[in-house]
């Protein structure tokens, strides 16, 4: 599969911030973004909530802070990235069992996954857990959420080579896993 | 610049055994990095990700809510900055006016 990095021209990529009312909405077509990077970090759904919800807030309440240096969708994956690095580190003695990552296909979130597929998803959360916390999120990033590779080293504040080769590295640790899928 | 373009065999060993070497040559020689794009492609894996990362099907109500209730607390924060930022304004406004004004008396007084 060959991704594509989003369109910098498309309306999710703008530059200026949504004006109000038109945050709200902005925001909640970006809480799934901003879950899945949140739940690549903290690998756990109620963290991950809790750290989609305090990026909401901050970035409602630090709005006047958006300069436009980037698109509005990377200014928001920043700070869900950042919080969810603090919620890790202020919750490390609190670490996720490992065991508990295979319940995360079988979760109440998901009820229509077939046993199949609930293995297959813990076989990937398998993979996923030997890959730091960064090369989660940059895979997640441009795998999941189409980034660019410039967007994605900026959202994490990285150098791009880092980037690319920790993309490339974690692509190819998680294809093994989806090898034995076919 | 000629150079001798490492093989993708040479890249992808790097990038299995030496990936620091695989980062300088990559800062250095950025196009090279589209071979290993296309290496290193993993068919499905976004839609895998997609998959295991997938929000809680109420996921927006859950956080939309607080959200809306949060309008009203930068509303009233917004609210109370703008009354300290009057306080300010006034107090430099008299500071300043009251400063000129001994400057003004200590410039006559001999």
């Amino acid at each position: 599969m060959t991704t594509t990095p989003i369109d910098t021209d498309d309306e999710t990529a703008q530059l200026a911030p949504p004006a109000a009312p038109d945050l709200e909405q902005a925001l909640v077509e970006l809480s799934p973004s901003i879950y899945r990077v949140a739940f690549s970090i903290l690998r756990d759904r109620t963290m991950a909530e809790d750290a989609a919800q305090e990026t909401l807030i901050r970035v409602w309440t630090n709005i006047d802070k958006f300069r436009g240096d980037a698109p509005f969708r990377v200014w928001v994956l920043r700070i869900a990235h950042n919080v969810s690095i603090s919620m890790g580190r202020r919750r490390r003695d609190q670490a996720v069992d490992p065991h508990d990552l295979s319940e995360v296909g079988s979760s109440g979130a998901s009820p229509d996954r077939t046993a199949e597929g609930r293995a297959m998803v813990g076989d990937l959360w398998a993979a996923l857990d030997t890959l730091d916390s960064l090369s989660r999120t940059i895979v997640v990033l441009r795998e999941v959420e189409l980034f660019s590779y410039e967007d994605i080293a900026d959202a994490l504040d990285v150098p791009l080579a880092t980037v690319k080769t920790r993309l490339f590295r974690a692509r190819r640790s998680l294809a093994t896993r989806l090898e034995s899928w076919r | 610049m000629s150079r001798q373009a490492p093989s993708d065999r040479q890249l992808l060993r790097w990038l299995d055994r030496n990936p620091a070497r695989l980062e300088t040559h990559l800062a250095e020689f950025p196009d090279d990095a589209a071979r290993l794009d296309r290496l290193t492609t993993a068919p499905g894996l976004g839609e895998r990700l997609g998959d295991t990362l997938r929000p809680p099907a109420d996921l927006l109500e859950r956080l939309a809510v607080p959200m809306r209730g949060d309008t009203s607390r930068r509303e009233t924060t917004e609210l109370i900055v703008d009354l300290l930022g009057t306080a300010w304004r006034t107090a430099t406004v008299l500071f300043t006016e009251e400063e000129s004004m001994t400057t003004h008396i200590e410039g006559i007084t001999p």
